[in-house]
């Protein structure tokens, strides 16, 4: 069965989700456990209070378990945000640089490993909406230069981009179609008969 | 074999296994994200299929004979545990797989007339599956006889066609000159615009530029459809 | 590239735009309402847009085509300048339901650069709006922006604030 239309060019924000779920991420184990050979990557021998990377997903069954505690990466942390957050107002027309799945590892991390998070949940959700809501507020802005051809969005994070990408290649697709309507590699004029045109 | 040997040969499979996930992950979003069908993967997904149908086997194994590093043969919670692990390892690369091939499916179905065309005209193309390509005959085929019987053959032969080219093209194909959002994997890449502008594109960097600007590099991997 | 199916685009070119025989054709006096009479040459007729652009494009053995377009109101002098004015304040709906379609043919069929310039510029505009009501459902109740949208300005509006809902509810979940 073919995939919805609608999903043809777009993600749903849970699939941009699933991509997350696939970065690594340290975690500090609490019990030994033997390795596992998965498909995709190899989980190695677990053991207790030595630290080990393994894709979030295992991180996070392990961790549902009580096997293991996470170890937030070092960007999720209040001062670090912060910061960040002050370099989105310095900078006007520029992000800042932000991992690119900030906003998903945030969120699963901040649901289901609190208590590893090193501040408190509600300060981490705060900094994370407000950074989230001014660079929002900058891609509008920058919305304002829309055009038929190209334009660079560096630092944006992958959720980010797919949340503003129907309107964003919708706008642009349109104006590519507009400017398209006129013949601009032939550069002679005047062979149609236009003189009804004012 | 040496020890060395044993462990740089462990290494290179663990690397290769990394490079499976991560390169199944890029062709789904590359055909998720392209406006025209991308040649088919053959050697990544046969890879992929078949290394999932022994991990299945290793499952079904394990679960009628246990941990088979285990004399006692009973089933800890830990190997459970284990288990749970693997299997959803299989089910997150079955996502990957089905939303590639579907979302394939889905180009195949709204320009089927094209894609035959284009494959009749080059038989060892490398676009399609040999599976794809039967079900694009069969969907052409059960499509031209819906229509058949319940319109086209009331009207004159001459306006009866499906795929006639003048005027209008009735053979509706992909816009390759959509613009999409790219991720760079390499340097050095110039893109050439309109009025004999250039557009010079930072590896790491991310952009919307039309897809048929970039599409060669999308082939062979310096720029990332996203 | 033009979709054959493309039923936004059947509709423009079913509009009907006005246009002048520049030759006398006998018999096809029935598009002004007399049957079996010739069309004399330099009556004015509105003419489907699909039909317009052939006989535009059909010459006479002498070498004229048999019609030429003339301007559309949709597109004349007013529209524009009232574009130019205040892109957002315009009733586009109201003026042409597929407004763009229309617009892109005219710019295509005359190279009318001027005119393909004016519209980029009141998409641009407008899509600033649009976003801006997609992302606030509470400005959409009895707005009259929200009537005066063209069919692809609906389309855009659907899928911008389809994809805000889908953040939004992600982010609750």
């Amino acid at each position: 069965m073919s995939i919805p239309s609608h999903l043809h060019q777009n993600l749903m924000p849970s699939e941009v989700n699933f991509l997350a779920e696939n970065e690594m991420i340290q975690i500090l184990p609490r019990y030994s456990m033997k390795s596992i050979q998965l498909i995709g990557t190899k989980i190695p021998n677990l053991r207790a209070l030595r630290r080990e990377k393994v894709p979030i997903w295992v991180a996070l069954i392990l961790k549902s378990q009580g096997k293991c505690n996470i170890v937030p990466p070092k960007w999720l942390e209040l001062g670090y945000l912060k910061e960040k957050y002050d370099e989105e107002i310095k900078n006007p027309f520029k992000f800042s640089d932000l991992p690119w799945h900030w906003i998903e590892i945030s969120k699963m991390l901040l649901s289901k490993a609190a208590d590893d998070l090193s501040d408190p949940s509600h300060q981490l959700r705060s900094i994370i909406q407000d950074l989230k809501e001014i660079r929002l507020v900058k891609s509008k802005k920058g919305f304002t230069e829309l055009n038929e051809s190209n334009i660079a969005l560096t630092g944006l994070s992958l959720l980010e981009i797919n949340e503003i990408r129907p309107f964003v290649l919708g706008v642009m697709n349109k104006l590519r179609e507009i400017h398209e309507t006129i013949d601009r590699e032939g550069e002679e004029e005047g062979e149609e008969e236009d003189d009804d045109m004012d | 074999m040496e020890v060395d040997d044993i462990l740089r040969d462990f290494e290179k499979s663990t690397q290769k296994d990394q490079d499976l996930y991560k390169s199944l992950t890029t062709a789904m979003l590359n055909e998720r994200m392209a406006p025209e069908l991308l040649p088919y993967q053959q050697s990544l997904l046969e890879d992929v299929l078949s290394k999932i149908s022994s991990q299945q086997q290793f499952l079904l194994d394990s679960h009628e004979y246990g941990d088979i590093n285990i004399d006692s043969g009973i089933i800890t919670s830990d190997f459970k545990l284990q288990l749970m692990i693997i299997e959803t390892d299989i089910e997150r690369l079955n996502y990957l797989v089905r939303s590639y091939l579907r979302v394939r499916l889905s180009k195949i179905d709204k320009f089927s007339i094209h894609y035959i065309d284009m494959i009749s005209t080059n038989r060892d193309s490398k676009l399609l599956s040999f599976e794809e390509q039967s079900y694009i005959s069969r969907h052409f085929k059960l499509m031209t006889d819906l229509y058949n019987g319940s319109f086209l053959k009331k009207v004159p032969q001459d306006l009866a066609y499906l795929d006639t080219d003048s005027g209008i093209s009735m053979i509706v194909k992909p816009e390759i000159d959509q613009l999409v959002f790219i991720k760079v994997n390499k340097g050095d890449i110039v893109l050439e615009l309109e009025d004999d502008d250039e557009l010079e594109l930072i590896p790491g960097g991310i952009y919307i530029v039309k897809y048929s600007l970039v599409r060669r590099y999308v082939d062979i991997g310096d720029i990332e459809l996203i | 590239m033009v979709d054959y199916y493309d039923i936004d685009d059947i509709l423009a070119t079913g509009e009907k735009v006005p246009s002048i025989f520049n030759i006398t054709v006998p018999g096809l006096g029935y598009l002004e309402g007399n049957p079996g009479k010739p069309i004399n040459e330099g009556t004015k007729v509105e003419l489907p847009l699909w039909l317009a652009e052939q006989l535009a494009h059909l010459e006479a053995p002498d070498g004229t085509p048999f019609i030429s377009l003339l301007e559309p109101e949709s597109l004349n002098v007013k529209v524009r300048n009232a574009i130019r004015t205040d892109p957002v304040a315009l009733d586009v709906h109201s003026i042409l339901p597929n407004y763009y379609k229309m617009a892109e043919k005219y710019c295509s069929f005359f190279s009318d650069e001027e005119l393909s310039e004016i519209i980029k510029q009141m998409i641009k505009e407008r899509s600033l709006e649009i976003y801006s009501y997609a992302n606030n459902s509470s400005k959409q109740m009895n707005s009259r922006f929200m009537l005066s949208l063209d069919e692809f300005e609906k389309r855009l509006f659907k899928i911008a604030s389809e994809s805000n809902r889908q953040m939004k509810n992600w982010l609750k979940e």
